[in-house]
């Protein structure tokens, strides 16, 4: 696997995401989170363990444990930033949240692992793009929300740094598999404690079952396997940055995709400048001229 | 005929071949029969990011499975005439890849050098052309109807999704980890004759670009264009030098 090869895959993540939200806004508004992620989560499971069925025989117990360490991650990433949403304006949530890319590298170093300094001035460049693009209001961040999200984005950083160590020892597509699987049965039961009916509480059209299953398959079975896949290949920071990448390309999408399918060809100065800000961060990030840090060459094996 | 499609690691059978070709094609294509762009004729698919990796990892089994995949997914918005069309589109689609691959590559697919996603770009490209001249202009010709979208729609479809979700896939069968052994080189008398074969690329490939230009940026329609069915001529002429 060549770094050029790791970050394509890293890239299609962001897309898969970015373009989830088109889907996301087809939903009834009153299926509950908890419902979404079982539906989605169970639905990507079964279809990792069809896919995979010989490869669950290399199940170990440590396999077992790093995906049950994920998964805690996931789902407390997932409650603290449920309560975050519900008390902070979406663009400010949507910007701690995206915090991550400088939390994944002060988290490193508690590891004694220093990012090199084009990781550091990029990721502060790619916070300023973000800033820019959201438009927060600094008076609404005086709540408990910004807790909460602060907290969902240590756990987001967490997550990404437990998942590159685990993924160099264990196979990576078993971890995603399992990971998939508990957090499916543990949205299951958040939510039973919302709603004790859970399936039977859905109204099943032919559209949400269309938008669950390609939410399922894209943006859960494909893109949490090849984000453990690639994993192994890469360091968590490069993962976070490229993530970060995530408003540029939901800002293409909006310009591609017809506002029939949830598109929409308005969009304002600030989140154009915001994006350009986030490119040259991730180029600045991406790149290492200002240290003396040794990158492999393209085309170079990195791994195997 | 062989049961393994090669001796490499990773290896499988033809029959599981097709069968996971099929079943993919099967389920991505029906599950987005939702988002409907022009009716009962196409809509958004990411689906058609299979047609290049699977005929490239598969050749023809590939193409076969990516064909009837197609109308097997039809069948569930309803079967018309011009799902034989999709079917040819498709298989086309799986077809042309694997046979361009081998004609300007000396090794098994793969995305590890910058010039080798390059030429993936550039076969998801003419395949783009393909798909779009051949559905569209399939239905003028047999079914007398002219709709530009449906060029534009397929156009778009085949090269984004070739291209985002197709380049992931191929990195993915390629990668150490998984290792999936691929359909060997093709063999057959015309094969031999590269240097001419890669001339009918490069003119089949110009035929195509002047194609498109003269749909998307002059908006002429075969009804009433000549040059556009002397031109369709041409390049049936290049697709059948490439594929056969």
């Amino acid at each position: 696997m060549t770094r050029t090869e790791n970050n394509i895959l890293l890239f299609s993540i962001t897309l898969c995401w970015s373009a989830s939200y088109i889907f996301i806004k087809s939903l009834p508004p009153e299926l509950s989170v908890f419902a979404y992620l079982t539906l989605t989560t169970g639905i990507a499971t079964v279809i990792l363990v069809a896919v995979f069925a010989k490869r669950l025989r290399r199940m170990t117990r440590g396999t077992v444990k790093t995906a049950l360490v994920l998964s805690a991650f996931l789902t407390a990433n997932l409650l603290l930033e449920k309560k975050g949403i519900e008390r902070l304006p979406s663009s400010n949530a949507s910007f701690l949240a995206a915090l991550a890319v400088i939390a994944v590298p002060l988290l490193l170093l508690l590891f004694k692992r220093k990012p090199s300094r084009n990781n550091a001035v990029g990721a502060f460049v790619i916070v300023a793009g973000l800033g820019l693009t959201n438009r927060f209001s600094i008076s609404a961040f005086m709540s408990s929300g910004t807790v909460f999200m602060l907290l969902s984005c240590m756990c987001t950083a967490a997550y990404t740094i437990a998942a590159d160590r685990f993924t160099k020892r264990e196979d990576p597509l078993l971890i995603g598999i399992l990971q998939m699987g508990f957090t499916a049965l543990s949205s299951f039961a958040l939510w039973f404690f919302e709603d004790s009916r859970t399936f039977l509480s859905v109204d099943y059209t032919k559209e949400l079952l269309s938008s669950i299953f390609i939410l399922a398959f894209f943006s859960k079975a494909y893109a949490y396997i090849v984000l453990m896949f690639s994993q192994k290949y890469t360091d968590p920071v490069s993962v976070t940055i490229i993530a970060s990448t995530e408003p540029v390309v939901t800002l293409l999408l909006a310009v591609l995709i017809p506002a029939a399918f949830g598109g929409s060809e308005t969009f304002s100065i600030f989140s154009l400048c915001g994006a350009m800000v986030i490119v040259a961060g991730a180029v600045i990030a991406g790149s290492n001229f200002l240290g003396a840090r040794n990158l492999p060459k393209e085309g170079h094996t990195i791994a195997r | 005929m062989r049961d393994r499609a090669d001796s490499a690691p990773g290896s499988i059978s033809r029959a599981k071949q097709f069968i996971i070709t099929f079943a993919a094609f099967f389920v991505l294509g029906a599950a987005f029969k939702v988002m409907t762009l022009v009716e009962g004729l196409t809509e958004v698919r990411p689906v058609n990011a299979i047609p290049p990796v699977a005929g490239l990892a598969f050749g023809p089994v590939g193409a076969l499975a990516c064909g009837i995949g197609n109308v097997a997914a039809d069948l569930v918005s309803g079967f018309g005439w011009p799902s034989v069309l999709g079917l040819i589109g498709n298989a086309a689609a799986a077809w042309l890849p694997y046979k361009l691959w081998h004609l300007f590559r000396n090794e098994p697919p793969n995305l590890r050098k910058i010039s080798n996603i390059l030429i993936y770009a550039a076969i998801s490209l003419v395949n783009a052309f393909t798909t779009a001249w051949l559905l569209s202009f399939g239905l003028q010709a047999f079914f007398g109807t002219w709709i530009e979208t449906i060029y534009t729609y397929v156009l778009y479809n085949n090269l984004g999704f070739s291209v985002m979700l197709g380049m992931p896939i191929l990195i993915i069968i390629t990668s150490d980890s998984v290792r999936l052994g691929l359909e060997p080189v093709p063999r057959g008398p015309l094969e031999r004759f590269k240097k001419t074969r890669r001339i009918a690329a490069a003119a089949y490939t110009a035929i195509m670009a002047a194609i498109c230009a003269c749909i998307l940026v002059f908006h002429m329609s075969p009804a009433g264009q000549p040059v556009l069915w002397a031109l369709s001529g041409g390049a049936a002429i290049g697709l059948a030098a490439l594929v056969v």
